[in-house]
């Protein structure tokens, strides 16, 4: 008889159970609240992975900007221009001089040629003059390789007076400043 | 006393603000990796640029080393339009020099009056060296005043007269 009574509770208690299980699953409370977590989890993921992107882009972007520059500045630092001689003609008036590259950077280019008088007096500055071949008088496109020569001519105006001193300033296609001198014939 | 242990135990067992101390100790090891990256980037940029310094500085050093001598500079005949020019070179200084010019004035005659050869005469330290060099120039006699000008590859000059 006690046996009996036994099987009776373990029927009952998983009756129960089965009940209990089956309300849980039909019960539909808190599912919004799932359905909106998961939801704003997915934004906040997609949102973070946008922003970790457009940082991680930006931040290229800086480092290439500043490595550029940097490799710029020390292109330009060690640019050596040389004045080997300047030959100005009083008939013709124009100013050749001729240079050379000496430095470590190549592609020397002239952006801008000035000149003074004896009392640093401004006289005249003239943009991008061209660069010719000391020896074949050939175009150089480019601007000087290291260790290369060329010349390059100017019309000063007003025109230079015989036998004066005067001081020429070359600035660079980076950007560095060579200051030399002559005295014309 | 009593109190002071039971306001002790209630602090230890008590969770609150574990996650703000999680986050904020991801978050400084976030920024420090950041800071690290950039950091080292930095530093190689930086390590580049003074080695590029350090190369310019030696090209000053160099052609401020560079002392070369020109002795008994002389015009002889070289033809029409043409003379030759002798002269002795000294390297007086610790590193060689590459003579890459020869600049010829030719000071009697009005205008048009330069001419120039290239030249790749190498001195090693202390050499001494006797040279002639043809110039050509139009009008020009060996019996005229020149003025002489030799360009280093360093775009050091030194000038010398002749007659």
């Amino acid at each position: 008889m006690p046996k009996r009574r036994k099987k009776s509770i373990i029927a009952q208690s998983l009756s129960v159970a089965e009940r209990q299980t089956k309300r849980l699953i039909l019960n539909k409370k808190a599912v919004s609240v799932v359905i909106s977590t998961i939801v704003v989890t997915a934004g906040v993921l997609a949102m973070g992975i946008g922003v970790l992107y457009w940082a991680y882009s930006m931040g290229d972007i800086a480092a290439h900007s500043y490595s550029k520059n940097e490799a710029a500045n020390a292109k330009a630092v060690q640019e050596r221009f040389g004045f080997e001689f300047i030959d100005y003609s009083n008939i013709s008036n124009v100013l050749t001089v001729n240079v050379m590259n000496w430095g470590d950077s190549g592609n020397l280019t002239i952006a801008n040629v000035y000149i003074y008088d004896s009392t640093h007096q401004y006289l005249g500055n003239y943009s991008r003059p061209v660069l010719r071949n000391i020896t074949t008088s050939a175009l150089i496109p480019f601007g000087l390789n290291v260790g290369n020569e060329g010349y390059f001519q100017v019309t000063p105006n007003p025109a230079l007076s015989a036998g004066t001193f005067y001081y020429i300033r070359i600035i660079t296609g980076r950007g560095r400043t060579f200051d030399g001198s002559f005295a014309t014939a | 006393m009593m109190v002071h242990s039971l306001r002790l135990n209630k602090i230890l067992r008590s969770r609150k603000g574990y996650a703000t101390l999680v986050a904020t100790i991801i978050m400084v090891m976030v920024v420090m990796f950041l800071f690290y990256n950039v950091y080292l980037f930095k530093l190689r940029s930086d390590a580049d640029y003074q080695n590029a310094i350090s190369r310019s500085q030696q090209l000053d050093g160099d052609q401020a080393s560079e002392k070369l001598t020109v002795l008994n500079a002389a015009a002889t005949n070289g033809g029409t339009d043409a003379v030759i020019i002798s002269c002795t070179l000294i390297n007086d200084s610790h590193i060689p020099i590459q003579i890459v010019r020869l600049w010829l004035v030719d000071v009697t005659l009005p205008s048009s009056n330069t001419a120039n050869v290239t030249l790749n005469l190498v001195l090693q330290p202390g050499a001494r060296a006797f040279r002639s060099f043809l110039v050509t120039l139009p009008g020009a006699q060996f019996l005229h005043s020149f003025s002489a000008r030799f360009v280093t590859s360093r775009a050091n000059q030194v000038a010398a007269r002749i007659n």
